[in-house]
């Protein structure tokens, strides 16, 4: 009886960290985050491979979450190197940048309601207007290299 | 009042889906208070508080172990192990997601040792804590040097989070129930891998019979080490080649 009352017990926290996990993949736009909660999907469930392979007393169980790990491991490799690519490419980790991939027909992802406290707390460096603006000179860019 | 305190009394003590019910509405409240993006003190401080709630209670009405300490030690180890799993899907800064994570594993690796899977446990540890915690803290300092961004603490406009809480709560919280529900399903070998001899068995088990699995999965590290490398190669070409032209 008390074996079955464990297991219980650790499918109930398997399935707690599962749906946590399944949250934050909802939830967060960080690709680094998203992975992070992808992982903590993959633990969720090894704790209920345990769990079943010590109530069986079975060692499938856990052969099977040592094989989880290993194609976590190699996931984990291949995904940061695709994120660190992507990121270089745009400055940003944020997936909304790479909507453009969306289905067709599919409206747009506007932002919109940025938190008060972020749009006060930044500061951008200004310089007074003085003067009036000189006229453009057309020379000046051609002989200008790539800024 | 008197209505939720009556239904908690006699519901709960008659099937377990009153109070799962009623842990996963605390713990939907608590995640979703923390989900909001902004930042203020006491919403994030009311949500931290609601989550600790449900779960208390949640661990609290769990069947009961013989053991009273094993009990015990469970439903500390379960505590830290959820509760930081709720730090990672809620802290506002990508480098604070890793190291709740980190910690998170860390109390996976203890559930596993009380289950008697000792090679689980230092694995998870070596493999998840060591090494795979540490490369994307790696690619946290390499990608966002600033460290704090708008898209990490706003979601998908404003439905979104409530959508996904009231979804994978719902999730976890009708395998719980069904879990709860049903009775014992019949093993005859409950609990019998040994504890002593437990490297050997798992080592005959895991290089007796499934001895293929494990040099394919062996291949397959490598070829993804190979991978990784051929896109990190291949986005290098591109950047020289755009900067070039």
């Amino acid at each position: 009886m008390s074996e079955w009352a464990l297991l219980q017990n650790y499918l109930v926290v398997g399935a707690l960290l599962f749906g946590l996990g399944l949250i934050g993949l909802l939830v967060r736009r960080n690709l680094i985050v998203m992975f992070l909660c992808a992982e903590m999907m993959l633990q969720g469930v090894s704790l209920s491979l345990v769990a079943w392979g010590r109530y069986h007393g079975d060692w499938g169980g856990q052969v099977f979450v040592i094989f989880m790990i290993a194609v976590a491991a190699c996931e984990a490799a291949i995904a940061l190197a695709l994120i660190l690519m992507l990121a270089k490419q745009t400055g940003s980790l944020d997936v909304a940048v790479w909507q453009d991939l969306r289905e067709e027909g599919q409206a747009p992802f506007v932002d919109r309601g940025l938190p008060e406290s972020a749009v006060g707390k930044q500061s951008w460096p200004s310089l007074t207007p003085a003067g009036v603006e000189p006229p453009a000179d057309e020379d000046e860019f051609v002989h200008r290299s790539q800024v | 009042m008197s209505g939720l305190l009556a239904w908690l009394s006699v519901d709960s003590a008659t099937t377990p889906g009153g109070w799962v019910t009623f842990c996963g509405a605390f713990v939907a409240a608590g995640l979703g208070l923390l989900l909001l993006p902004n930042t203020r003190f006491w919403l994030r401080a009311t949500g931290w508080v609601c989550g600790v709630v449900g779960l208390t209670l949640l661990l609290t009405n769990l069947p009961r172990l013989e053991q009273q300490g094993i009990q015990v030690v469970f439903a500390v180890l379960a505590a830290i192990t959820v509760l930081s799993a709720a730090a990672t899907i809620t802290s506002h800064r990508p480098l604070y997601a890793a190291l709740w994570f980190a910690l998170s594993l860390i109390g996976v690796a203890s559930l596993f040792l009380l289950q008697g899977a000792q090679f689980l446990g230092v694995a998870t540890i070596a493999v998840y804590a060591g090494a795979v915690v540490v490369m994307f803290l790696f690619v946290v300092m390499l990608a966002n040097p600033q460290g704090d961004a708008n898209y990490d603490k706003q979601s998908w406009g404003w439905y979104v989070p409530p959508l996904a809480v009231t979804t994978g709560l719902l999730l976890a919280g009708l395998v719980s129930w069904s879990v709860l529900l049903i009775g014992p399903v019949a093993s005859t070998a409950a609990g019998t891998l040994p504890e002593e001899t437990h490297m050997a068995g798992f080592g005959a088990a895991l290089f007796g019979k499934r001895l293929i699995s494990v040099e394919v999965t062996g291949t397959l590290l490598l070829v993804a080490l190979v991978v990784a490398v051929a896109i990190m190669i291949h986005g290098k070409q591109m950047q020289e080649g755009s900067h070039n032209e």
